[in-house]
């Protein structure tokens, strides 16, 4: 029988372990694939996230409604927002894309979960989930992945958006 | 008289005794002292380990700790530069080697990648060779890279997202070149001059090693795994040419790489119906002591999307027949488990987010120390390495 001490620190220990196989390792596949090959993540991945019981209308919270598929640190709480990077740091071309629900309109969104990089991570608000994550030999749905790649930049992870692409058909 | 100065304040104690009672400097006073640096014998004992660090929140500042699994001492380091991921050491060689990543202005500007060499006893950064700027950046697996087991040649695994694998031939410090592998990733050797990759579509790409360090792509094998449960990037290497895959939900496949051909060997579980509600994870969830043939696994209570969560158990099997042994309760929930490879192994645990390494009886599950302050994100453990015997 385990106690309700241990049980605690189980529960805090996953999220430490959740959050760092997150932070700035997280795939952003989508567009380099094409947008015929985006996994559109599903809907129920806006009821399931994470242990944070914050406000589905709070930006800052991990349970804002667009982070249903997002993974790292929210550039909201770093200088920038949702649809913007930090003063400084330049937006990652490839996307991880997710859909999620707006549970104010009751319409489904695709989200893209563009990074921001160019400066060491930022260290705020960290948001993630392992769910529908494959290994990175199978890279359009790893999250293990560091997508800054993609920038002139180079790799360094500074943060992750949650842009509106538009209404999911 | 000592009971009588119990009062009295320790500095006061000690001016009073220097002045009045100077038969006490018989003793000779400390000399000067001319600053040294530290040097660590040439042959490591199989009780030191390397704890890696991917100083996630400051990651151009990657590490790796040297300590000594018995004492709980602190040997020393390598700043290892950005998204580091694991030494290449083998048990002969007087040097390892470290491939990294750096910029030129620290987070920013032009990227060089570099294996550099480090001398076993100094830990002084020596010679180096450029690589092309293309390794691998993510979570530190096992497979990010590789050195044969002789030394001769370091092979880094590059994802840009082409993949291909940059060999260096450290004995003549150079790039030998740069070998496409479409479709699959990640290096696990197969004896010495062979290794195999995991690919996309679930089957295993052998590959050969000529001996200018040459690659050539071999035979690839059917689809191994249901696309539900893929094999993780975490598998074990039980002996030079064989391999345990761990799939998300627990299964177990040997890989064979002896004789020249990849062959699946025996296949188990990890779980049965009364341990179904568990799973192996972590970041390197999974050591093997090839002594005794123990597997020791990380394992948790947890389904589908846990596959990263820490064990709170660690399991003890014996990997020649699947069967489980044993057991435990952790101390502290872990993200990585390794074991010394001698003949009174310890067992060390590290948890991602947490700065302790914890010592245990390989043997019993004791534990025996904890050794604390150490880095940020610690990742990947590697006992110091030792002649593994001939099975």
């Amino acid at each position: 029988m385990i106690s309700r001490v241990d049980r605690l620190a189980e529960r805090v220990a996953r999220g430490v372990a959740r959050k760092l196989s997150r932070r700035g390792l997280v795939a952003r596949i989508g567009a380099l694939f094409g947008a015929s090959a985006m996994p559109l993540l599903p809907v129920s991945r806006a009821n399931a996230m994470t242990s944070k019981s914050g406000d589905a209308s709070d930006p800052t919270s991990c349970s804002y409604w667009r982070y249903c598929g997002i993974d790292g640190f929210l550039c909201t709480c770093c200088g920038g927002s949702a649809s913007s990077c930090p003063p400084g740091t330049e937006p990652s071309p490839i996307t991880w894309v997710g859909t999620c629900r707006n549970p104010e309109d009751g319409l489904n969104y695709v989200i893209s979960y563009n990074d921001c990089c160019g400066k060491s991570a930022c260290g705020r608000c960290e948001c993630y989930r392992n769910e529908g994550d494959t290994p990175v030999y199978q890279p359009q749905q790893a999250n293990d992945l560091d997508w800054c790649l993609g920038t002139r930049s180079g790799v360094a992870y500074n943060c992750s958006t949650a842009v509106v692409l538009g209404v999911a058909e | 008289m000592a009971r009588s100065l119990t009062p009295v304040s320790l500095p006061a104690l000690a001016i009073g005794l220097a002045l009045l009672c100077p038969a006490h400097g018989q003793a000779a006073p400390i000399e000067p002292e001319e600053l040294r640096t530290e040097t660590l014998p040439a042959a490591w004992n199989p009780h030191w380990i390397w704890v890696n660090d991917v100083s996630f929140s400051r990651m151009p500042d990657g590490r790796a700790y040297l300590i000594d699994g018995d004492s709980g001492r602190f040997l020393g380091m390598v700043s290892a530069g950005y998204s580091h991921t694991l030494l290449q050491m083998t048990p002969a060689g007087a040097e390892f080697a470290v491939p990294s990543t750096y910029y030129s202005r620290g987070s920013r500007g032009e990227r060089t990648d570099v294996v550099t060499l480090y001398d076993k006893a100094t830990l002084t950064p020596g010679e180096e060779v450029v690589i092309p700027p293309r390794r691998y950046i993510g979570a530190p697996f096992v497979g990010a890279m590789a050195a044969t087991d002789d030394g001769r040649f370091s092979l880094i695994y590059n994802f840009t997202p082409e993949q291909s694998v940059t060999v260096v031939d450290l004995v003549a410090r150079k790039v030998v070149g740069e070998f496409p592998t479409p479709g699959c990733g990640l290096i696990y050797p197969l004896g010495p001059r062979r290794f195999f990759m995991q690919c996309a579509d679930s089957s295993l790409q052998a590959v050969s090693i000529a001996p200018d360090g040459r690659l050539t792509l071999g035979e690839r094998t059917a689809k191994l795994f249901a696309d539900g449960d893929p094999a993780t990037e975490k598998p074990v290497r039980i002996a030079p040419d064989r391999w345990l895959l761990f799939t998300y939900s627990g299964e177990i496949h040997e890989v064979d790489g002896g004789g020249g051909q990849l062959k699946a060997g025996l296949a188990w579980r990890l779980t049965d119906a009364a341990t179904s509600g568990w799973r192996i994870g972590g970041l390197q969830p999974a050591a093997f002591h090839t002594r005794t043939n123990r597997l020791f696994a990380l394992m948790h209570r947890g389904g589908d999307g846990t596959h990263k969560d820490p064990g709170t158990e660690v399991w003890v099997y014996d990997a020649r027949i699947g069967r489980r042994l044993e057991r435990r309760k952790l101390a502290a929930p872990a993200t990585s488990v390794a074991v010394s490879s001698d003949e009174q192994p310890l067992l060390f645990t590290v948890m991602a987010g947490v700065r302790d390494l914890v010592v245990y009886d390989a043997a019993t599950g004791a534990k025996l120390r904890v050794v604390d302050q150490l880095g940020d994100a610690l990742s990947y453990l590697q006992p110091a390495p030792l002649a593994e015997p001939t099975r």
